[in-house]
């Protein structure tokens, strides 16, 4: 459709910018210089239709549309007029044919016809304030988008520092996880220590459960445990009491004291803790000391084992 | 319950002997029933290795204080099994001298070890019944056993006179009615020996 408009409109400016350049040079006679300037007019016209397909594609605004189509009933207009002249031009002067506008001698002529009607020259005042309009409203639209542009590029320059903060945000909430992993961390190496403190401790508690081997390893390691009782035992130096034990031993005569070791007595100190006294003359306590102990010897450290139960010397008795 | 059943016992002994000085107070039992019971338990041993310890590992000897604490340490070992100490002879414990005298302190040892009331502490004490002993040791209320009103040992002597006087080669030569005159006599004087 654009493409008919576009025709039709390179005639009706040729005409315009014939008619306008014939008010503005209307004293010249130089027939060449009004054709130049009608092609000036023509291509400024065919620029203000190449401009119209963009505003087809681009969609401007309300005030920009109203120029547009103020401008096309102005071209319009000038056609019409230009037309019912031609008509009447050729009646009565020349047949019109399609060499009409490359001919200087028509335009010449038809210049002259036309130049004096002053609905075309009004035509044209329009159309041209009209364009001047429109280039205007194009700027003022122009710097509208443009305006446009620059706040949405501010949007967006703020929400790029938008996401800029927020990607801050994230670093220091990743800091933050980081911290915490550290404090994790740390903790797990207090447990650490705890744990080895709580080792420590209950190696102690074994060492004092247990102190005879810490007191071998520690405070005398180069001591064995017989060796430990060697030195106690040359430490303290006591007496002996085997000699004494070996001496009523050998005085022992079998099957005395039978009585008292069947009897309640002793079997009540034997099993419950208790004290027991045995009092008697030198004689008795021979006879019963040695079966006591051999008895206890016996069943505790294997000692005695070797002692038999013998009769008791004559000078045991009178001791 | 005999003893050879109670598993696992520690005994100590000490005869107080008035032919050896060494035999013969407080201090000699103690020095005695602590090698005896170390060297039959090792946490007995450990108890008296500290004492060494703090000795200047030996250097010192221990006073009758510490070897009194120490013997009552043993004694109060929590996995201790039954310890039986006997002391035999307390009356040839002089108690001639000294303020308190020998036989006095031995008793007053006994008096604080038989006061702890330990469970596992079999205590025996043997003597002639003298009056300072007797005195000390009534307080116990404990068991006693008098050996002289014992028909059981009267028995015991007899048999063991009539055994020495038939075994003898000599004696085995003497007339019946001696030999009996000689069993009979022993026997009923023995009591007073």
């Amino acid at each position: 459709m654009f493409a008919g408009i576009s025709v039709l409109f390179l005639v009706s400016t040729f005409l315009a910018s014939l008619v306008r350049e014939t008010e503005n040079f209307q004293a010249a006679k130089d027939v060449s210089t009004f054709r130049d300037t009608l092609l000036d007019l023509f291509g400024r016209i065919e620029h203000f239709f190449v401009r119209v397909e963009i505003y087809t594609t681009v969609p401007p605004t309300p005030a920009m549309t109203g120029i547009i189509v103020e401008i096309v009933v102005e071209v319009l207009s000038f056609l019409a007029i230009a037309t019912k002249e031609i008509k009447r031009g050729r009646t009565s002067e020349l047949p019109m044919d399609y060499t009409l506008f490359s001919s200087d001698f028509f335009s010449e002529r038809f210049l002259k016809k036309l130049t004096g009607n002053t609905d075309v020259e009004d035509v044209l005042r329009r159309l041209d304030n009209l364009t001047q309009e429109e280039a205007r409203m194009a700027a003022a639209q122009l710097l509208k988008i443009t305006h446009g542009v620059d706040n949405r590029l501010k949007g967006v320059d703020e929400r790029v520092q938008g996401v800029g903060s927020n990607v801050q945000d994230v670093g220091n909430r990743i800091q933050g996880v980081d911290d915490k992993v550290q404090g994790v961390d740390d903790k797990v190496q207090e447990v650490g220590d705890r744990v080895q403190d709580l080792d420590d401790k209950i190696d102690q508690v074994n060492c004092s459960s247990f102190p005879n081997t810490s007191i071998l390893a520690s405070e005398t390691p180069d001591l064995t445990g017989n060796q430990l009782r060697d030195s106690l035992r040359q430490w303290l130096s006591p007496a002996d009491p085997s000699t004494n034990y070996n001496i009523a031993a050998d005085a022992h005569h079998v099957g005395t004291s039978q009585w008292f070791f069947q009897g309640s007595i002793f079997k009540d100190w034997q099993s419950a803790g208790s004290f027991l006294w045995v009092h008697g003359n030198r004689t008795c306590l021979l006879a019963f000391c040695n079966p006591l102990l051999l008895i206890a010897f016996q069943c505790c450290s294997g000692l005695g084992k070797d002692h038999s139960l013998v009769c008791p010397s004559s000078s045991s008795l009178s001791a | 319950m005999e003893l050879r059943d109670a598993g696992k016992a520690t005994v100590a002994y000490f005869y107080f002997d008035f032919k050896d000085t060494d035999k013969q107070n407080r201090r000699n039992l103690l020095l005695s029933l602590l090698v005896q019971l170390s060297a039959r338990s090792d946490p007995c041993c450990e108890i008296l290795s500290r004492l060494y310890s703090t000795h200047d590992r030996g250097a010192q000897k221990p006073s009758d204080r510490a070897m009194t604490d120490c013997l009552k340490e043993m004694l109060t070992v929590p996995a201790q099994c039954p310890t039986f100490l006997i002391m035999d002879a307390l009356d040839e414990c002089p108690n001639t001298s000294g303020i308190p005298s020998p036989r006095e302190q031995v008793l007053e040892l006994i008096d604080e070890l038989v006061g702890i009331c330990l469970p596992n502490l079999h205590l025996c004490v043997t003597s002639r019944p003298e009056f300072d002993i007797q005195t000390v040791l009534d307080r116990f209320k404990s068991r006693t056993v008098s050996l002289h009103d014992e028909t059981g040992l009267k028995q015991d002597i007899i048999d063991y006179v009539t055994y020495v006087v038939s075994s003898d080669p000599r004696m085995r030569r003497w007339r019946e009615e001696d030999r009996d005159l000689v069993i009979k006599t022993l026997s009923d004087k023995a009591g007073g020996m």
